[in-house]
C-alpha cells in the first residue's frame, strides 16, 4: 500500500515535533514513524499531543508512560500534566480495514465514471448506484457491466437494475434522486464537468454512488476502538479518548451510547478530530474540569507575525 | 509541480520555499524561515526517510506492505 501527505501537514508536523521534542520520552513517538503501518496513527497522535501541549493550563507532557492495568503493563499515548492534575490520553483511528473499504468506495465511483465516459453516457440520463455489501468482482469489470446493463435496459425513468451486491437506477436528469439516504463520506456525486451547481442538483449530476455497507463497518470499528482505548488507560488518572478520521456523526453516536456507561466513568472527555478541529464531548457532571483545562483555547501552532 | 524536491536537502527546501505562499494551487501561510526549518525538523526527527519528497502536489508516497506489481522488475 502507499499513501501520500499534504505539504501543509508535513510543515505542521515539523512545527509540532519541534514543540513536542522538549517533553519526556519524546523518542517513543518517533518509533511510531519508523513503523510504516503505524505512520498515520502516529501522525494523528502527534497532532493531538500538540493540541494539548498548546493549552495554557498544560505544564508538561509525558509520552508512552508506563502503568499497570489489572496486572498488565499499559502505555497510553501520553499524559498531560496540568494544574488540574494528570490526564491520560489515548488516540484512535478506525481500523485499516475500514480505511481500505472507504478507499475502495472511491475506486468504485471512479471506475463507474470512467465506464460512463467510455460509452459516451447520454446527457439526459443519470445513473444512481447503491452498494449494499462488499463487491464480488473487480471495480472496473463491475462498472463496465453495470453501465452496459443500464444502457441496454428500458429507458424508462427510475428503471432498476440489480447486479450482484449492487443495485442501480437509470433516471432522467430532471427527476429527483432515487437514492435519498444521504450520509457524508458514503455518498459521491459526480457532475458532468466542474461547474458551480450547489449541492444535490440532480440536473447536473451524471452519477451518484452510495455505499450503505460502509457506515455500519465504520460504526463497528469506532466502537471497538473506544473499548481498546479504555483498556489502555490507567484507572488512577482521568482519561481522554481522541478519535480521528471518523465522520463526526458516527463518532458522536458511538460516544453517546457510552458516555453514561459505568465502564467509561473515568473518561472525562471524548474528543473527535474532524476538518482540522477538535470537538470535545464531556460528562455533564464534570464540565468544569474540561472547560478549565481548555481555558481560552490552544495557542496557534504558527506564531503570529 | 513536476520537479521533485528532496526535502532532506537544505537546498531543495530553500528552493521550494521560494514558491511560498502558493504550492500547486494550495496556500500555506507560514513565514519562509519557519517553513524551511519545519521541513528540516521533519527530516531530522524522522531520520531522513526516503519518502520525504515533494512532487505533484503531495509529499510521498509512503509505502508499506506489498507494493510491487508482479509485472514490475524485482527491486
Amino acid at each position: 500500500m502507499s499513501f501520500s501527505a499534504e505539504l501543509q501537514r508535513i510543515v505542521e508536523l515539523g512545527l509540532e515535533l519541534r514543540d513536542l521534542s522538549q517533553y519526556e520520552n519524546f523518542e517513543a513517538v518517533l518509533i511510531g514513524f519508523g513503523n510504516l503501518p503505524q505512520f498515520f496513527d502516529t501522525l494523528f497522535e502527534v497532532c493531538a499531543a500538540s493540541l494539548f501541549s498548546r493549552l495554557e493550563t498544560t505544564e508538561r507532557l509525558r509520552f508512552a508512560p508506563l502503568y499497570k492495568v489489572r496486572d498488565r503493563q499499559k502505555r497510553p499515548d501520553f499524559d498531560v500534566h496540568s494544574r488540574l492534575g494528570v490526564l491520560s490520553v489515548e488516540c484512535k483511528r478506525p481500523h485499516s480495514l475500514v480505511q481500505r473499504a472507504a478507499e475502495t468506495f472511491r475506486v468504485i465511483a471512479r471506475a463507474l465514471h470512467q465506464a460512463m465516459k467510455a460509452v459516451d453516457w447520454p446527457r439526459e440520463l443519470r445513473l444512481g448506484v447503491e452498494i449494499m455489501a462488499p463487491l464480488r468482482e473487480a471495480p472496473s469489470s463491475l462498472a463496465e457491466r453495470l453501465v452496459n446493463l443500464a444502457l441496454a435496459g428500458p429507458r424508462e425513468d427510475g428503471a432498476e437494475i440489480r447486479h450482484g451486491t449492487v443495485r442501480a437506477f437509470v433516471q432522467l436528469r430532471k427527476s429527483p434522486f432515487c437514492l435519498t439516504d444521504v450520509r457524508f463520506g458514503h455518498d459521491v456525486m459526480i457532475l458532468d464537468r466542474d461547474e458551480a451547481t450547489g449541492l444535490f442538483n440532480p440536473d447536473f449530476t451524471m452519477l451518484r454512488v452510495v455505499n450503505n455497507g460502509l457506515g455500519h463497518q465504520v460504526a463497528q470499528s469506532v466502537g471497538r476502538r473506544l473499548a481498546e482505548a479504555l483498556s489502555q488507560l490507567p484507572s488512577e488518572n482521568g482519561g481522554v479518548i481522541v478519535l480521528g478520521d471518523v465522520p463526526r456523526r458516527v463518532a458522536d453516536g458511538a460516544i453517546a451510547r457510552r458516555i453514561d456507561e459505568p465502564a467509561y466513568g473515568r473518561i472525562l472527555a471524548f474528543v473527535v478530530h474532524e476538518a482540522d478541529d477538535f470537538h470535545f464531548t464531556y460528562r455533564t457532571y464534570r464540565p468544569d474540569a474540561i472547560q478549565e483545562l481548555l481555558g481560552s483555547g490552544p495557542r496557534p501552532l504558527v506564531p503570529a507575525a | 509541480m513536476e520537479k521533485a524536491f528532496d526535502l532532506r536537502r537544505q537546498a531543495d527546501r530553500e528552493e521550494l520555499a521560494t514558491f511560498l505562499p502558493s504550492f500547486d494551487r494550495r496556500t500555506i501561510d507560514v513565514p519562509l524561515p519557519l517553513f524551511v526549518n519545519a521541513l528540516r525538523d521533519v527530516s531530522d526527527f524522522l531520520g531522513g526517510p526516503d519518502w520525504l519528497v515533494y512532487q505533484w502536489g503531495v509529499v510521498g508516497p509512503v509505502r508499506h506492505g506489498k507494493t510491487q506489481s508482479p509485472l514490475e522488475l524485482q527491486r
